[in-house]
């Protein structure tokens, strides 16, 4: 029944954008976020560098761009054997569903990428 | 000189509002949980994105709640959640502003308080007493509390047909789990 039926896995999902690690530092300005809007409950993808990593039935880790701008990321626990080997300081990239900001990006039921 | 300016504006305005002496706690994976319990269903939905600043030599807190970021089984009540009760495009955060009472920061271990702030929804501010167990590990702080919101105090309007769904009052917890705040 559509009426108990869940959200789709990410993996499912074509992302909207993806933004480079150059290009976030333009995203994350107070003027610019609202750009961003239009992608709210969108798949996107953002890449950085890990710079904490918190676990609660699955795994949420805290990127960090060059620009120090910060995008928090919590992962479908159907992800946690492809997380759990990762630790501060590497560079991932990630696909999750772009939730809003508050002094950082969010994304939830996110899945790890390859990283290039 | 720029980068920094634009960074500050990333940082909501309530944030300034805290002493500038004091040490600050950060936690930006604390959990907010609601529940409501009505006749035809119970509803739960879970944020583990909530963030929040304590202060704990001014005794301040702030919390800041992303409403998009609640998490409901399923994904039709997490529509009409942001859809049509919280107006999420319109209203996207829940904020709250308070101060504990009573807390000795020099203490370790657990201390049970009550934090008198105001919590703000839909852009409506209303007062809020929350008793709230917090707990001074090392260098850490975690607190965790409950409170109920009256749904109507926030102008949530919910169908008509969907009135036994939804509870009056809705139980609210939290569990948020503070570092210190390196700048």
């Amino acid at each position: 029944m559509h009426i108990t039926k869940k959200a789709p896995a990410t993996q499912t999902l074509k992302a909207a954008i993806e933004i480079k690690q150059t290009d976030l530092y333009d995203f994350s300005t107070a003027k610019n976020v609202e750009k961003l809007n239009q992608f709210i409950e969108k798949p996107i993808i953002v890449s950085g560098k890990i710079s904490e990593i918190t676990f609660d039935k699955s795994y949420a880790f805290l990127l960090t761009s060059e620009d120090n701008v910060m995008i928090s990321c919590k992962f479908q626990t159907d992800q946690n054997h492809l997380v759990s080997n990762y630790t501060v300081g590497q560079h991932i990239k990630i696909k999750g569903i772009y939730k809003g900001s508050l002094n950082y990006l969010i994304l939830l039921n996110c899945i790890v990428l390859k990283n290039n | 000189m720029y980068k920094r300016l634009c960074l500050l504006l990333l940082i909501p305005l309530w944030f300034t509002s805290f002493s500038i002496k004091g040490d600050k706690y950060i936690c930006r994976n604390g959990k907010v949980t609601f529940f409501s319990y009505a006749t035809s269903e119970n509803i739960k939905a879970e944020n583990d994105q909530v963030l929040s600043l304590f202060e704990p030599e001014t005794k301040k807190i702030a919390v800041s709640i992303l409403m998009r970021a609640f998490q409901f089984e399923k994904s039709l009540m997490q529509e009409h959640f942001n859809d049509s009760y919280i107006e999420s495009d319109i209203y996207p955060k829940a904020t709250f502003e308070g101060v504990v009472l009573n807390f000795d920061k020099d203490l370790s271990g657990t201390q049970t308080k009550i934090i008198n702030g105001d919590f703000t929804l839909r852009g409506i501010s209303k007062p809020i007493k929350i008793k709230a167990d917090i707990t001074k590990k090392s260098n850490t702080y975690e607190i965790i509390g409950e409170t109920e919101l009256n749904v109507k105090d926030y102008k949530i309007k919910v169908p008509q047909i969907l009135a036994n769904r939804i509870a009056q009052t809705v139980k609210i917890s939290f569990n948020f789990k503070y570092n210190h705040y390196e700048k």
